[in-house]
């Protein structure tokens, strides 16, 4: 028997048919899938409702359906869970008039770390925070905010890391930085959720994905099953050229081509291969002497990439 | 340092930063100046009315429970629409030991300031009169008064953005409106707990001079007082618990 890609076999975060409304507005609709030890990816646009399924997760909100369990219980309902559970929000909120030392301190207190300056010392070199530790985090830049704030979701060494979008604003070094930390802290066997909206980013952190898109289960599973699932959506692109009619028909002899549409004041090109397309398309426009203003992606957003997925879901 | 400790001293800390100190300062020392100014050529007798009007029509009504308000409102509030609340209610940590924290930092907070002019006061008044015996009546019922609004607008203003505005309505047409005429009111009137507090520790031929509205039907004595301020406490802690266990954080 093999098991649903959104479920894990040894789950520590289960969530069961979680549905949450804000009124009228539905933010998840019967969402069930399963966290177990290494990195998942949580990815979606934005919007998506990614953010309001970790906030259930962390029992900052109830679900209006459905029940979530981490390591076997709602954490708002056993408040000692949290001593295992390490949240990173998306909020770019801090204390701002605290230092980053003192930021991390507190945190490791309220964990009831045994010592709370070692470890923040420790958490804050993880992150590279360490010669801006006596700086207040009002002053510090959105990536060092950032950084802080995953010191202090790491201080108390918890086995389930909730990472809400936690590369906003880092920079590239940073970033691989950060990236690294996570894969060897889901190598370590802790469960380490991180959601983002960007495939790249997911994919390097992650091998396993959960995407969310309108609220919904979009996709799940193995990441290099979800970027096969990708490779069969046609993409639409715009091209914009002085010798339409030409330039159309030269395409239409490319194999990656699928269908070429006039349209306004281009053509409407569809493919599977965009980047083949995009090496191809140069030679192409010389060959019938066409000069190319515009190569544009339409639909090759996230987003269209999500709901091509759901409707295959579906 | 314990949960509690750490999450009391961070919420006093920063209630109290430092341009608030400083406004919350002088309107604290504001009663206590004209005091001096208006009592500087006046005998003992008339200074002390003096005094006990200042207590009644301004410091008691109007300054200790702006500041408890204005502070306690933002111990949980503050930090709710900051979007660092989610930083605290994330830690292993009791809700009623978070509650009871939040308020006691609220209420170190308001008892701090509101001191002030409580020492203004009864100090401006040893100044003007040689006896400083209305030092600790302005001290004990300036800290109940600051601890029974502070423990109300905690949760009141986790529970709206608003809670000093509808405060201040309360206070200027319940409080000193309604309750000044109608004595029946006066016992839910929290500044009326501090005053019986103070009322009920000045000295008998002083406390003579206290009007009759000021007390409304409310007994003057610290004893009764403190228990009244000890059951809100009681009360509000258990309300805040249920709040931050059961409230949403969206």
């Amino acid at each position: 028997m093999t098991l649903d890609p959104a479920f894990v076999p040894e789950p520590t975060v289960a969530i069961d048919g979680v549905t949450k409304w804000f009124g009228t507005k539905v933010a998840v609709s019967d969402v069930s899938c399963s966290f177990g030890p290494g990195v998942t990816g949580l990815l979606g646009p934005n919007g998506a409702g990614k953010t309001t399924l970790l906030r259930m997760l962390t029992g900052l909100i109830s679900p209006s359906e459905g029940s979530i369990a981490v390591k076997g219980d709602w954490p708002r309902a056993k408040p000692a869970i949290y001593r295992d559970i390490g949240l990173v929000p998306e909020e770019n909120a801090v204390y701002a008039e605290m230092t980053a030392t003192a930021y991390v301190r507190y945190a490791a207190t309220l964990s009831r770390v045994a010592n709370p300056a070692a470890a923040a010392d420790r958490a804050l070199a993880i992150v590279d925070l360490r010669s801006e530790a006596d700086r207040a985090l009002g002053g510090f830049s959105k990536g060092m905010r950032q950084r802080a704030k995953v010191a202090a979701a790491l201080v108390h060494d918890p086995g389930v890391l909730v990472l809400d979008e936690p590369l906003n604003g880092t920079d590239p070094i940073q970033r691989a930085k950060l990236i690294e930390v996570f894969r060897r802290l889901g190598d370590e066997g802790r469960t380490v959720i991180v959601s983002s909206h960007v495939l790249e980013e997911v994919e390097r952190m992650s091998d396993r994905v959960i995407a969310i898109l309108d609220g919904k289960l979009a996709a799940a599973g193995d990441i290099t099953a979800i970027r096969a699932a990708m490779a069969d959506i046609p993409y639409r692109v715009r091209v914009e050229t002085d010798h339409r009619r030409e330039l159309a028909a030269a395409l239409l002899k490319d194999s990656v081509v699928h269908g070429v549409r006039i349209a306004d004041s281009g053509l409407v090109v569809e493919t599977e291969d965009l980047a083949r397309l995009g090496a191809d398309l140069p030679g192409v426009a010389r060959s019938v002497d066409a000069r190319v203003t515009v190569f544009r992606p339409e639909d090759a957003s996230l987003e269209s990439v999500f709901r091509y997925l759901v409707r295959g879901r579906r | 340092m314990t949960a509690a400790t750490a999450i009391t001293t961070r919420t006093a800390r920063s209630l109290l930063g430092f341009r608030r100190v400083l406004l919350f300062g002088a309107l604290e020392l504001g009663p206590a100046l004209i005091f001096l100014l208006s009592s500087a050529r006046v005998t003992t007798a008339l200074a002390t009315e003096r005094a006990l009007d200042f207590a009644i029509t301004l410091y008691f009504p109007i300054v200790v429970p702006i500041v408890a308000m204005v502070l306690a409102s933002g111990a949980l509030g503050g930090e709710r629409r900051d979007s660092t609340l989610s930083f605290l209610l994330l830690k292993p940590v009791n809700r009623s030991t978070i509650a009871a924290a939040k308020i006691a930092g609220a209420v170190l907070a308001a008892v701090a300031v509101n001191t002030i002019g409580a020492v203004a006061l009864g100090g401006a008044h040893a100044i003007t009169t040689g006896s400083s015996e209305l030092l600790l009546p302005f001290l004990v019922g300036a800290a109940l008064a600051s601890t029974v609004y502070a423990a109300i607008f905690v949760p009141f203003g986790f529970l709206t953005d608003r809670a000093v505005v509808v405060g201040l309505i309360f206070v200027a047409v319940f409080e000193n409106g309604v309750a000044a005429t109608l004595p029946g009111m006066a016992s839910l009137s929290p500044w009326r707990i501090g005053f019986s507090a103070f009322a009920g520790l000045l000295p008998a031929t002083t406390v003579q001079l206290v009007p009759s509205f000021a007390l409304g039907n409310v007994t003057a004595g610290a004893g009764g007082a403190l228990i009244k301020t000890v059951a809100v406490l009681a009360l509000t802690i258990a309300a805040t618990t249920w709040l931050v266990r059961h409230r949403d954080l969206t």
